[in-house]
């Protein structure tokens, strides 16, 4: 056990990432998956993942993935745990290519979520036909790469505030 | 910038919770996979309870979301447009056609007995708009789940003929896969003579494969492929409903069958209303 204040810091850096990851949920059901482009919707709860290893870290990033990947699977009909894995996998790996960088900029941040999201779509991909799917053969698989990518790329910097507000770091702190 | 720390132990930390939280969603996977009945009520059961939910995030992104419909979809409404100003020619046109095909509809659904429904009980269901992933482009939400008598297996319809069958259930919300499915198979029955041949999606929105139709079975395009009248199948063995008309016909010399390609009695893009028989196959 640490010490109470420290606990409560934690705790509230919990409840606080639970209120984005609830909100944005809501934000992808109603309303991003009918912000289509050529048939593809952005995903937002993957963007979650990638943000929080962006603010908090390859360990914040892989809590945060699995929980928002654990909602996803529980709302799309396909296996359960493929996105929690992925995710999960997703945000580490960003938490720890951001700990790579010596100065984060908007540009780079936006950098990495773009790659992180097609990555991440590839991943889901991959393990969903390692499980029977048709997803890697799906001739729709490097639209749906492309435009997730492009569209998570270029939503990151409205979601990054939130993440920074969530993780402790204010909203108007100047880290990405 | 993030506190800083000692990095050896926060590195340490961030793998054993890599590894934990791998493990347990791999856990959650493979018990998915071995259908554990405790995920799939948990599946079911967040579905029910997030319905509400769901509903009243998209009202509340109506406007927004019409408002985005209205900018990304300008190009289809006039193409739209288009195509229903060649529907009104076309209508002229067809009218005095109009008698002789219904009586000739008449007879051909004598023959064939194509009484889409016989006399199952059905279940008259809304599509939902669901939320779907990326690559869930080959099923539908319906709005009403087992509460309503839905099971998995039943087949979904619409008066211009099959649209797939129920695979997935909670209480209030079903999940439809669709003929377009390449995971789709079904039994299915071709032309006047009724020959036998296996159908299956083809992953394109509008077009069904039907194989192992023997070579010497005379097949012509326009000929109907209907589900039904075939033991142990998806649909109930003593109606026939409609699949859709042969557009293309390939012969596999080889493998002594032909190849068709079938266009949909039904458009799936355009569903609303649709009709669930409440039959579930014995297999």
């Amino acid at each position: 056990m640490g010490p109470p204040e420290l606990m409560s810091t934690e705790s509230s850096v919990v409840v606080r990432w639970s209120v984005v990851v609830v909100g944005v949920y809501l934000l992808q059901v109603g309303f991003a998956n009918d912000l289509q482009i050529l048939g593809v919707h952005p995903e937002l709860m993957l963007l979650v993942a990638i943000s929080a290893g962006l603010v908090g870290g390859s360990s914040r990033g892989a809590v945060v993935g699995f929980a928002a990947g654990l909602l996803v699977d529980l709302l799309y009909s396909g296996s359960l745990g493929v996105s929690a894995l992925c995710f999960t996998l997703v945000g580490f790996a960003v938490g720890a290519a951001e700990d790579s960088v010596i100065r984060s900029t908007k540009v780079i941040s936006m950098g990495i979520a773009v790659g992180a999201s097609a990555t991440g779509v590839l991943l889901f991909a991959g393990v969903t036909q390692l499980l029977g799917g048709h997803t890697l053969t799906d001739p729709q698989l490097w639209r749906i790469v492309g435009i997730v990518a492009v569209l998570n790329g270029l939503l990151c910097p409205a979601l990054l505030p939130l993440c920074r507000w969530a993780e402790g770091l204010g909203l108007k702190s100047r880290a990405y | 910038m993030r506190p800083l720390s000692q990095p050896g132990t926060n590195r340490r930390r961030s793998r054993y919770v890599l590894l934990v939280l791998t493990l347990l969603a791999v856990t959650v996977v493979t018990l998915d996979a071995r259908g554990v009945p405790v995920l799939s009520a948990t599946r079911d059961g967040s579905r029910d309870a997030l319905a509400p939910v769901r509903g009243a995030a998209r009202w509340v992104s109506t406007p927004f979301r019409n408002a985005w419909n209205g900018i990304s979809g300008y190009d289809d409404l006039l193409a739209e447009n288009a195509d229903l100003r060649d529907q009104i020619d076309e209508l002229n046109t067809n009218a005095m056609r109009e008698t002789t095909a219904q009586e000739q509809l008449a007879l051909l659904q004598e023959q064939l007995n194509l009484d889409v429904t016989g006399d199952y009980p059905t279940q008259i269901a809304r599509v939902s708009s669901g939320a779907k992933s990326n690559f869930e482009e080959h099923t539908v939400e319906l709005d009403t789940g087992s509460d309503d008598g839905l099971a998995v297996g039943n087949p979904v319809i619409t008066r211009g003929g099959l649209v797939g069958v129920i695979a997935d259930v909670s209480r209030t919300r079903a999940v439809v896969q669709l003929v377009t499915d390449p995971d789709f198979v079904i039994g299915v029955k071709v032309g006047p003579d009724q020959k036998q041949g296996v159908g299956r999606g083809s992953g394109s929105a509008s077009t069904f494969i039907v194989d192992r139709v023997d070579l010497t079975d005379p097949v012509e395009p326009n000929d109907f492929v209907v589900a039904g009248g075939i033991e142990n199948s998806k649909v109930p063995p003593d109606i026939f409903i409609p699949v859709g008309t042969v557009d293309k016909v390939t012969p596999d010399e080889a493998a002594r069958v032909q190849v068709l390609q079938v266009n949909l009695s039904v458009d799936l893009s355009r569903l609303d209303v649709v009709q669930v028989l409440k039959w579930v196959p014995r297999n």
